[in-house]
């Protein structure tokens, strides 16, 4: 090697499909699903219905680091999405979102992208907390998690109102720590193993 | 494959239970509380005894017995999504 060659070492690739699921890019018959979803009020979009197609469009782009559809590998159709926002890289810290297509709910497969994407985001970017907010009954939905996958960082009381009940709205926190100890052995698991039909 | 009552104490921890509250005939959802999050920790913990194992898409996760849980922990190997999705 000559002197003032630089040699780049590759990278390791971040895992972006499990067993059930892959992260893609939104495509644009998604985003449209996501404002129908949102304007029939069957996803908590901001805990309030858009607008506008417009305003949905502008607050869809709006702050984010980076965002992905979960994408349903067996029949390529996007089932839920997943987002990192107002992140502050000088602090570590970023704000996350996941929605799941109300048709896919309480499956448990649609998860692994939630997965994937914690993976993705504290591989790729210097993190230590992911915050989510959340109401309360959207919290019951995933509350068996409280204490060992994440902490309930904080309560803001009747913050929101969400299909005409004014809610508390929870501050949620995943950390790294957390992370190294519990989220990489199950990404380990969740891509080590193919589906049935793939190993015969 | 496990037993009945090795399967239980494998997967009741995933649920947040203890392996007693598992009996036979209880039934997710109506009779053990299940969330997004534990069904999702459900399954990991079945697919750690067998990675074949996979709820076929046409049956609803909350509202499946705990023997059937064991049995399809049990009978599934590969290629049974194929073999399930022509049967229906």
């Amino acid at each position: 090697m000559e002197p003032g060659d630089v040699t780049f070492t590759e990278q390791p690739s971040i895992p972006m499909q499990g067993r059930y699921t892959r992260l893609v890019p939104l495509s644009r018959e998604f985003t449209e699903e996501l404002f129908q979803l949102a304007a029939a009020n069957r996803i908590p979009w901001q805990w309030h219905a858009p607008e506008t197609p417009e305003a949905f469009q502008e607050s869809l782009w709006r702050g984010v680091l980076v965002q992905y559809a979960v994408q349903d590998v067996r029949t390529g159709r996007s089932v839920a999405f997943v987002r990192a926002d107002n992140a502050n890289l000088f602090f570590g810290f970023a704000y996350i979102t996941m929605m799941i297509h109300p048709d896919c709910r309480m499956k448990a497969w649609p998860l692994e992208g939630a997965l994937l994407f914690g993976n993705y985001l504290f591989t790729k970017f210097n993190l230590e907390h992911l915050y989510a907010e959340t109401t309360e009954s959207y919290l019951q939905q995933f509350a068996s998690g409280i204490g060992t996958q994440f902490e309930v960082e904080g309560r803001l009381r009747n913050r929101v109102v969400v299909n005409g009940r004014r809610e508390d709205l929870y501050i949620l926190t995943f950390t790294r720590e957390r992370w190294l100890a519990e989220g990489v052995p199950a990404v380990e698991r969740a891509t080590r193993r193919l589906r049935a039909p793939e190993l015969v | 494959m496990p037993s009945f009552d090795e399967f239980v104490a494998l997967v009741a921890p995933a649920l947040g239970v203890a392996p007693g509250d598992l009996g036979p005939h209880r039934r997710l959802g109506a009779d053990i509380p299940v969330d997004e999050l534990s069904l999702s920790q459900l399954v990991l913990a079945i697919q750690e005894l067998n990675s074949y194992f996979d709820l076929p898409d046409q049956l609803d996760l909350e509202d499946v017995t705990v023997a059937d849980l064991h049995h399809f922990c049990t009978v599934m190997g590969p290629g049974h999504q194929e073999r399930w999705s022509r049967a229906t």
